[in-house]
């Protein structure tokens, strides 16, 4: 079984301490859920993993490797979804999804894959300024596997979005899981809590572990 | 492919998907910037009439000297282009005046002529209003009297001659007197041009007016053309350039494939305003003075030698888009931008009207250097330091934006 360790993973900024020798792993086919209140630093967590900012200290080891130091290892494993949408606005889902995938890929991957799984068919032709926002977030996630990554961190990825678009979210985050798939990810909403297999709270820059047993009332009163 | 190349061509999706719109600003604002330079242009060049400053004779001057003198400046004199002298009544004279249809007016006092024969001194009145009392008007003020001493002056020359010659009796070469001393003074109030040269002050060099206002309105185009690529480029999150640095493409890969992008939409519309120009050149028969013996391709010449400047101002553009995360307030900074650039880097106005402070800074402004640059091509003179400077201010401004993205992209966290 391959763990991806994160270990002592530091980041401050401007003498503010946002993350403090964060430490936690993420087993194969498990999700992991960061809690936190607004600006406790969960974004900047997934951002350092993912190579977009750089981390004062600490690693990420994956089969020896060190994924904070290895960037052709790390565009491989990790699949990252931003808060936003990643998405060019004036181009159709299919001209979108043609910065990820070739074309042949592309069209099997819709006919039987990932991206059939995600719907993402249903809306091939609309340019995504035309688009709801499940419609997006489906599409930014289609973007994101793309290269089949061995681990996902999402950052609040159903934020904002109707439920019959969060459930297929689900469906298809819980399919990834079966399939070995890792996940790491960053929300304040309930029903994601439900998909994660461990819990942490980042506060003050500190990571604690957190039992999540559906008490709501009992978390916000440690967030 | 590399990534590079595939973020190029997405990009190169989005221009295209855009060039309709993007060009229907172009001829708006293309447009807005011919009447702007119409109005700056013609005002400039208008009527012989209206540039002629009227001023009023009130008073008989027939069967004078100073009648004959008058008649003469309107018909042969130099000035006629500048002053016309318009016989009224006083009353019209000052209605006129009040109205600000006429700049002056002269009363010339009844029995003027006699005491001029008797050889007394009768002044002639200068009528002007108070709120005339500019430096125009004082220039006037001095021209009107001058003239009037002359004449008035020659007037009594020849009366006091006669007068000489018949109480010394020369009667006989009276009137040969009278006509050789009226031609003298003839001959040099319409020779009088000959003492001085007229030269015109070129505003830029040897540039003439309509090539400076070429380059400069050039240059302010492209300047207000970047409200045209607001929409396309002002990112309100920066999910994607995130996304696209986890997967190892770099700010400054990403900048260069948005650079080149935007770069190509803002040449094909500048391009388009090309063709808009060559086209009425060609209808008009109109042409710089600096391109008198060349045809139409010269233009196009132009075109290509300005892409650079176009190159400088894509990237200035970019790094204002990136300052900036809404719409409204990407659209007004450009705007501000445009309009205060355009301004110190001498494109509504020559750059010598400045104060020398401006004139001090207008060189090191990166719109200073691509009007200067524009000048130096229509000359035909080295371009040099310009290309160097705008080189410089391309690198600058790629690097300012890249380091906004990654601020903007750790921020984005």
């Amino acid at each position: 079984m391959v763990i991806m360790n994160i270990v002592n993973i530091k980041k401050s900024y401007k003498k503010k301490n946002v993350l403090n020798n964060i430490t936690l792993s993420v087993e194969e086919g498990s999700c992991v859920g960061i809690l936190g209140g607004n600006g406790s630093g969960k974004s900047t967590l997934l951002s350092v993993l993912a190579g977009v900012l750089k981390p004062d200290g600490g690693s990420v080891d994956w089969m020896g490797q060190d994924l904070l130091h290895n960037k052709e290892l790390r565009t491989q494993i990790l699949g990252y979804v931003p808060q936003g949408n990643p998405l060019l606005e004036e181009l159709t889902a299919w001209d979108n999804l043609l910065l990820w995938y070739d074309k042949n890929t592309l069209k099997q991957e819709l006919e039987s894959g990932v991206l059939a799984m995600l719907g993402i068919p249903e809306f091939i032709k609309v340019p995504v300024n035309k688009m709801s926002g499940g419609m997006k977030k489906r599409l930014s996630i289609g973007c994101v596997v793309a290269a089949n990554p061995k681990v996902l961190l999402l950052d609040e990825p159903s934020a904002a979005l109707d439920l019959v678009c969060k459930e297929r979210i689900y469906n298809y985050l819980k399919d990834y899981k079966q399939q070995g798939g890792r996940i790491l990810l960053a929300t304040h909403d309930v029903q994601e809590l439900d998909l994660c297999d461990k819990w942490y709270i980042l506060k003050n820059g500190f990571l604690t572990p957190y039992e999540y047993d559906g008490n709501v009332h009992h978390l916000v009163g440690k967030l | 492919m590399t990534r590079f190349r595939i973020y190029l061509l997405a990009q190169m999706k989005r221009v295209k998907k855009a060039l309709p719109a993007v060009l229907i600003m172009t001829l708006l604002l293309t447009g807005c910037i011919a009447l702007i330079s119409k109005v700056m242009l013609i005002a400039d060049s208008s009527s012989e009439k209206k540039q002629k400053v009227q001023i009023g004779l009130v008073g008989d001057i027939s069967g004078s000297y100073l009648g004959f003198g008058i008649s003469a400046l309107q018909h042969l004199d130099s000035s006629r282009f500048a002053i016309e002298f318009i016989e009224m009544e006083e009353e019209e004279a000052r209605d006129r005046l009040n109205h600000g249809t006429l700049s002056a007016f002269v009363i010339v006092p009844e029995g003027f002529v006699e005491a001029a024969v008797r050889g007394e001194n009768m002044p002639l009145t200068y009528v002007s209003t108070s709120g005339s009392l500019r430096l125009g008007s004082m220039i006037m003020n001095e021209l009107v009297n001058t003239i009037s001493s002359l004449l008035t002056e020659s007037q009594n020359a020849i009366y006091g001659m006669q007068n000489y010659l018949v109480n010394n009796g020369m009667s006989d070469i009276y009137w040969q007197a009278t006509d050789e001393l009226y031609l003298r003074f003839l001959d040099f109030i319409l020779g009088r041009t000959s003492v001085y040269e007229l030269e015109i002050m070129c505003l830029s060099g040897n540039l003439s007016m309509i090539g400076y206002y070429l380059c400069g309105f050039t240059v302010l185009f492209l300047l207000l053309w970047g409200i045209a690529g607001s929409p396309l480029y002002i990112k309100k999150d920066h999910a994607l350039p995130a996304l696209l640095s986890s997967k190892g493409q770099n700010t400054l890969s990403q900048m260069a494939g948005e650079f080149v992008a935007y770069f190509v939409l803002m040449a094909t519309s500048f391009l388009l305003v090309i063709v808009l120009v060559a086209v009425a050149m060609g209808l008009t028969g109109f042409t710089l003075p600096e391109w008198e013996r060349e045809g139409i391709g010269i233009l196009f010449g132009f075109y290509v030698k300005m892409l650079p400047v176009a190159a400088v101002i894509c990237a200035m553009q970019l790094l204002l888009f990136e300052l900036t995360s809404d719409m409204v307030s990407g659209i007004l900074l450009q705007f501000l931008c445009a309009l205060s650039l355009g301004y110190l880097s001498g494109c509504f106005y020559p750059i010598s009207f400045f104060p020398e402070s401006i004139q001090m800074v207008q060189p090191l402004l990166p719109t200073g250097v691509a009007v200067n640059y524009g000048g130096n091509l229509l000359m035909e003179e080295s371009t040099a330091i310009e290309m160097v400077l705008l080189l410089g201010y391309l690198l600058l401004f790629l690097v300012l934006a890249t380091a906004m993205r990654k601020r903007k992209i750790a921020g984005n966290r």
